[in-house]
């Protein structure tokens, strides 16, 4: 949104491919949809994405919703981008393609995970927010910020989580010490951090720590969570379960346009490589966001904004001097929210994230920067990793 | 049983539509998959190959498992919207649909 309203008001024909049926995005999804009861139910933080909309809305980009695109086919003449649209394919040539593909949640895999009830707490947020939708009977489990605020929100909502078991332990917090020197430039995070679990504790949502061995039980539908914690087996009758272990960036339609990617060791997940504008190893594809690393929406703003400005300069549409204006007030705005989000705080607080290790692409962990490769003959089937097509 | 999800303010603006046959009253525009949830609809489709049965997971149109056949053609309902008149079918198991 943020790199469509720059890149149309320098003057660009800009044309925003939106997956969803309305703008926002994943974070601010629905944003122009939600009454004010939802407003107050998901908190400030969400209705900053309402000035994003309406300086998108009002650029003079066109703005396609419901757009799925399938296919991007550089070639010298320009980008070819294939999507579907209500029903009918259509083609648009662009000189120049941003991907703002945002983040896919980490999938989850634990015993029974494919059971309907069982869904990923981003789905969970994803109800409330864009359906005012709410679980009764559920249980949140794993570890990551999202899961706090997903139960204060479940709460404001006046239907709370049964408990939140979480799989970080103490020893974790030790681990994550270190990363507190930046808490000092994120300290208006921190607040937010620290007021999010006094809301979290006031609401008397239950909590389990160190828990281990999740499995969803049930035939054809969830009807319980059971793991160990405490030193014994424990079980909680539900309905739902949300399973959460922070966020991947989406990069599947990076991947598929084969630009180079290297292995993020902090946020354990491939990223496209990016210069200090967004650009990719191949000349005229920009990613923004958090597909170009986890960093949230204000740092995916940010960065959508010099990407938009950096295309404005390329087209011949604004000068390396303008752009160089333009960009100090987006710079800073990233670097302050890199300096600590909210999800990195949090983690420290409570204690350090980390997903799971043992199926992650092992191959690549060994190394801090390997080059994410995989050739003709190879699919990038969703986040983890390339598999062999079938004969 | 009480529906797994409620809606946190009624639902207005009912369509009809039917679900396997039978007649179903959701709200006009909602998010599909959402809507199923909210009427108690937890099992969107059973597994061509398995038979396992399935429900929405992302509801980010990543993962397919919430796909159910609308007026003939498979579709995620997380990634539609409710109108009148829908006509909608939870995949049932092995089944091949003409490429």
């Amino acid at each position: 949104m943020a790199a469509a309203a720059v890149a149309a008001k320098a003057g660009l024909a800009v044309t925003l491919l939106d997956e969803q049926p309305g703008s926002g995005g994943q974070i601010y999804r629905a944003i122009t949809a939600g009454g004010p009861t939802r407003g107050a139910v998901l908190g400030p933080d969400y209705l900053e994405g309402v000035a994003l909309a309406k300086g998108m809305q009002t650029s003079g980009a066109m703005h396609l919703t419901g757009a799925v695109v399938w296919a991007i086919d550089p070639a010298a003449e320009g980008t070819k981008l294939t999507f579907s649209r209500k029903g009918r394919a259509e083609q648009i040539t662009a000189r120049r393609v941003l991907l703002a593909t945002g983040a896919l949640e980490r999938p989850v895999p634990v015993p029974g995970w494919t059971l309907p009830g069982v869904m990923t707490a981003g789905a969970g947020q994803i109800l409330l927010k864009a359906s005012g939708v709410v679980a009764q009977r559920s249980v949140l489990a794993g570890s990551g910020p999202l899961l706090y605020l997903l139960a204060v929100q479940m709460a404001r909502a006046g239907a709370p989580p049964l408990a939140l078991v979480e799989t970080q332990r103490w020893r974790d917090l030790l681990a994550a010490s270190p990363r507190l020197l930046g808490g000092v430039r994120g300290w208006r995070t921190l607040r937010k951090g620290l007021a999010l679990l006094a809301e979290l504790r006031r609401s008397g949502v239950r909590r389990v720590t160190g828990a281990s061995d999740l499995a969803v039980l049930g035939t054809d539908r969830t009807e319980a969570l059971e793991f160990s914690a405490g030193g014994h087996r424990q079980h909680i009758a539900c309905d739902t379960v949300m399973l959460h272990q922070g966020v991947v960036p989406n990069t599947q339609a990076s991947r598929v346009l084969g630009l180079t990617h290297l292995w993020h060791e902090g946020q354990r997940a491939f990223v496209p490589q990016t210069d200090g504008w967004g650009e990719t190893s191949r000349a005229g594809i920009f990613v923004a966001g958090d597909g170009a690393g986890i960093a949230g929406a204000k740092a995916a703003a940010a960065a959508g904004h010099l990407a938009g400005l950096q295309i404005a300069c390329q087209l011949g549409a604004v000068s390396q001097v303008a752009r160089d204006a333009a960009a100090r007030a987006p710079r800073r705005a990233l670097s302050a929210a890199c300096g600590l989000s909210l999800r990195r705080l949090i983690r420290w607080l409570i204690g350090f994230w980390r997903p799971p290790t043992a199926p992650l692409c092992a191959g690549a962990k060994r190394s801090r920067q390997a080059t994410c490769a995989h050739g003709p003959g190879w699919a990038a089937l969703g986040p983890i990793k390339p598999r062999p097509l079938a004969a | 049983m009480n529906s797994a999800f409620r809606n946190l303010v009624p639902a207005t603006d009912l369509v009809p539509v039917t679900l396997d046959g039978a007649p179903l009253l959701l709200p006009d525009g909602a998010n599909l998959a959402a809507a199923l949830l909210a009427t108690g609809v937890t099992r969107f489709r059973v597994t061509p190959v398995s038979g396992a049965p399935r429900g929405p997971f992302c509801m980010t149109g990543a993962c397919f498992d919430c796909l159910v056949t609308v007026s003939g053609v498979t579709r995620q309902a997380c990634m539609m919207q409710v109108e009148s008149g829908l006509d909608l079918v939870t995949p049932k198991g092995r089944t091949r649909e003409p490429v």
